[in-house]
């Protein structure tokens, strides 16, 4: 678990190189992560470049074996995880943005190397690690005699109803199960099965690195007293290969600006479900709590609106139901604040689709959160007709929202109602769902004007030109709009 | 801050009895009757300074650094709102709520630094550290399952909602988590607080109240999400609310608030049956009149189609456990409990649209409480007129609940210095 720096000495260009190699690793796994793959594929992947990389076991001996290694390699690859481990720890610590992206990216890692190890082994890690053993049930424990029933609700095979496959477990050390509601909890303890255990490991390292990165980052102002070892972590840092999936607005050309007039006609196909149903809401209810608001004005905001525009926008509605005194008092600071001109004066950029599902379920009257994860099924069809999806399409993206996967589900709503529509970014950040479907409709526009002039010529135009020019296909598009 | 919805706040003030809410009143009672030394028993969690400490403290007067270091935040009469503000001992409160008479006291967390010198120090050193663990519950949240008020408006009858969520909360706090120290509080008008008080809560990440706000939460109020699944087998936590809650769904849902003689209502009941089930229904329902009646045809309905083998067998009946919770169960706010830096409406406040207190209540008597007749300010003031020992019988019963909390966090604090005082002994050769 990384607890003993590394104490060898290898030259700085070593040193870099093996944590270029292991943030290939880390960033293979944010991608594969960010695109839905498939956990089997991802491990795979994972265990074959961190060999390659000759950096990183994985906890199972069984699977070890499989790849024959020496114990000398063992070693090596021992040393080498550390020593990577530790020079990206000191690379990303610096600010918090970088923390979290390092912190997630390991701990998959780390998930990743623990997947199917016996639960022996993990005990064994625990311990040796931690230096955490946790009670096991005993079949003569009072609490197991009374409550075995209920410890055992989930395992429905009698086979995993015994004591031993139990242990006892502060809850506040098995938050995720908690939080699932996948462990039986009575007095603070969680009774944890032990092939959760990987769970219970995973936190603790979580917990562990966590403390670690912002330890190291006191003492930034040490580390980097050497300006040779600051430029090695600044450059491994700041790869340009990382891309934080914070959507940079472009700079609108003047004909281009949305206006606010506008809003009405794109929100019915250029908004994603997600803003589409904060701004129904809107319109309808001329209110949204704290959450929508956040998520929708930013939203806006990313659509190129001034801080004034976007005041008029709230205030339209919320003024059906108030005085523009109280609206200004209760609303207006956090509009403002939004475009950094108040408080901390942040710039705040409009959220990804990642942090938008990340968002706490939605209670009564909020509307904020993805649809494609908020949402039961009637609602969802109902939205994704508004689209107009026929019933056979819509299928097709209910489908991928029964498997959890709520951001492909939105890719898919996004190609079926923008036929052969490029689609950038789209299903990762609900402004690039906006850019690319309004980027579509300009296309098909320009594309008809011009399909109406040079139509009657094509054949002498496709007659004279170079060989080397290819020739696109009419585009389908052009056959259903027309 | 913001969540109040202007319409209810038009309709709030048809509603109020005997308010008298003014500066002046709001003046005697902060000078008279607000339990000032309760509140610092609290705060401090008997963490007094000791006299040799105090001499190393920088500043006179501090007796407790750990009551010292909690924000607090005055909203005052024209919705000037405060934030930052520290107090050194009760009397420095006093003075302060007396002078500036707050519309409003609020709670947040305790920081590494007494907050009001949070501009001082560099910004990253002002960290809240504890904080209780908080819920709040407002029954805005339940206007889609009431009939008999909305908005601000709370009667006894849909009280019995607040009722139920008290005790199932209330049930999983102790019973699954351990924590032991709860205090709930009337919020003054239409919502209900609880503080855990234990110090394992107040000790606890932003990831762990999430967790247990999560283990908490379903999303049974919302529209859109309808689709709350619990899973089957029911988690042993979803069993007991279920066996508690269904026992009084029939009493609260069809009978007190007589749901399905209200259309729309009937409707919404409607949609969280089984296609088959709501077919069969729709029709004769329509010909009944009063809700009862229309429950017994639910009943009937289902019991046929158990008898013909259609749906799933009685033990296990899942549509009655959709509706229990949909109607019944608890709908909590989850952000105010995740976040250690959210902050509470204190108790004891008087809520400026009713002028009711803001009291503490025993959980196991909820049912009993009468939301109509919560002690108000002019009561108050009233009794302390009367009064010739400075006692004040309106606020007597809140305060007993209230002592009892403290009386268990008094105990709390001297086990915990005991087994501090045994363990420093026996590392003392
Ligand atoms: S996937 Fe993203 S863009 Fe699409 S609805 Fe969900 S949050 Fe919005
Ligand atoms: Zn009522």
């Amino acid at each position: 678990m990384y607890v003993e720096p590394p104490e060898n000495i290898i030259s700085l260009h070593e040193f870099q190189k093996l944590a270029l190699d292991r943030l290939q690793v880390l960033k293979k796994i944010e991608f594969m992560n960010d695109a839905n793959q498939d956990h089997q594929v991802i491990k795979e992947t994972v265990i074959k470049m961190t060999k390659a990389h000759r950096i990183a076991v994985i906890a199972d001996r069984n699977v070890l074996s499989s790849f024959s290694m020496t114990t000398e390699e063992r070693k090596e690859f021992r040393v080498n995880d550390n020593i990577s481990h530790f020079i990206c720890r000191l690379a990303y610590c610096r600010n918090e943005e970088l923390r979290k992206w390092f912190l997630t990216q390991e701990a998959r890692l780390f998930n990743i190397r623990l997947q199917d190890a016996q639960h022996e082994i993990i005990q064994g890690l625990l311990k040796d690690q931690c230096g955490i053993s946790y009670q096991v049930c005993q079949e003569s424990d009072e609490d197991w005699q009374i409550f075995r029933h209920q410890i055992t609700f989930k395992q429905l095979k009698l086979s995993d109803q015994i004591p031993s496959n139990f242990v006892k477990v502060p809850f506040k050390e098995a938050i995720s199960l908690v939080s699932r509601r996948a462990v039986f909890l009575h007095l603070g303890v969680a009774y944890v099965p032990v092939k959760e255990l990987t769970t219970i490991l995973s936190a603790h390292f979580r917990a562990k690195v966590s403390a670690e990165l912002v330890k190291a980052y006191k003492f930034w102002p040490e580390i980097i007293k050497d300006e040779r070892i600051q430029r090695m972590l600044i450059n491994l840092s700041n790869h340009s290969a990382i891309d934080f999936n914070i959507y940079e607005q472009k700079a609108p050309t003047d004909g281009d600006k949305i206006k606010l007039s506008d809003l009405d006609y794109y929100s019915r196909k250029s908004f994603p479900p997600c803003m589409k149903s904060l701004f129904t809401v809107l319109r309808n209810k001329h209110h949204l709590k704290h959450y929508g608001r956040l998520q929708l004005g930013l939203f806006i905001k990313g659509l190129g609106l001034t801080m004034e525009e976007a005041y008029t926008f709230w205030k339209q509605e919320f003024c059906k139901n108030m005085d523009n005194d109280k609206f200004e008092k209760q609303y207006g600071y956090n509009i403002r604040h939004n475009f950094g001109k108040e408080g901390k004066k942040q710039d705040y950029k409009p959220w990804n689709c990642q942090k938008i599902l990340q968002q706490t379920t939605p209670g009564p009257d909020e509307y904020h959160g993805c649809p494609f994860k908020t949402f039961s099924e009637e609602p969802l069809r109902q939205m994704l007709s508004s689209y107009g999806l026929k019933p056979d399409d819509m299928k097709v993206v209910i489908d991928k929202r029964r498997e959890n996967l709520h951001q492909v589900a939105c890719l898919r709503l996004y190609e079926l109602s923008h036929p052969n529509g490029v689609s950038d970014n789209v299903g990762n950040h609900p402004n690039a769902f906006f850019n690319s479907s309004v980027q579509y409709i300009k296309d098909v526009e320009k594309n008809k004007f011009k399909r109406g002039i040079t139509a009657p010529s094509t054949e002498v135009v496709v007659g004279t030109a170079p060989v080397e020019t290819v020739i696109e296909k009419p585009k389908d598009v052009e056959m259903d709009q027309i | 801050m913001d969540e109040s919805d202007p319409q209810t706040q038009v309709r709030s003030s048809e509603m109020i009895q005997d308010l008298e809410f003014t500066v002046e009143l709001l003046k005697i009672y902060y000078d008279k009757a607000f339990p000032y030394d309760k509140m610092f028993d609290w705060l401090s969690y008997f963490k007094v300074s000791k006299k040799q400490n105090r001499l190393q403290s920088l500043e006179d007067g501090v007796d407790s650094e750990y009551f010292y270091n909690r924000e607090f935040s005055f909203t005052l009469e024209n919705d000037v709102y405060c934030r930052y503000l520290c107090f050194k001992n009760p009397t420095d409160l006093k003075d302060a709520l007396v002078s500036r008479t707050p519309h409003k006291i609020d709670i947040g967390a305790i920081f590494n630094i007494p907050p009001k010198n949070h501009l001082i120090t560099e910004k990253k050193v002002f960290i809240p550290l504890e904080k209780e663990m908080v819920f709040d519950i407002d029954m805005t949240d339940y206007d889609n399952v009431r009939t008999c008020c909305t908005g601000a408006k709370v009667c006894k009858k849909c009280w019995a909602y607040m009722a139920c969520a008290t005790q199932v909360i209330n049930n999983v706090l102790t019973q699954d988590f351990g924590f032991s120290s709860l205090l709930w509080v009337f919020s003054g008008r239409r919502g209900i607080h609880c503080w855990i008080g234990d110090e394992s809560a107040r000790q606890m990440t932003n990831e762990m109240r999430s967790a247990v706000t999560e283990y908490l939460f379903l999303a049974t109020g919302n529209e859109m999400g309808g689709g709350f699944d619990l899973g089957y087998p029911l988690h042993p936590m979803h069993q007991r609310a279920y066996k508690f809650l269904s026992k009084r769904f029939e009493q609260i849902v069809i009978i007190d608030q007589d749901l399905l003689a209200h259309e729309a209502h009937q409707k919404k009941f409607l949609k969280l049956l089984p296609q088959n089930v709501a077919n069969e229904l729709q029709s004769r329902m329509n010909r009944a009149q009063t809700s009862q009646e229309k429950w017994k045809l639910y009943k009937d309905t289902l019991d046929k189609l158990h008898a013909s083998g259609k749906t799933a067998s009685q033990k296990h009946d899942p549509i009655m456990i959709k509706l229990v919770f949909t109607y019944l169960y608890p709908r909590i706010d989850a952000n105010v409990s995740k976040g250690i830096n959210h902050l509470l409406k204190s108790p004891f406040c008087i809520h400026p649209k009713t002028g009711k207190v803001c009291v503490p209540f025993d959980p196991m008597t909820v049912d009993n409480f009468d939301i109509q007749n919560v002690t108000t300010l002019s009561k108050v003031i009233n009794d302390i007129g009367n009064s010739k020992d400075g006692s004040i019988p309106c606020l007597k019963e809140s305060l007993a609940v209230f002592q009892t909390f403290l009386n268990k966090l008094k105990a709390d604090s001297q086990n915990e210095l005991k087994k501090y005082k045994e363990k420093e002994q026996s590392t003392d050769f």
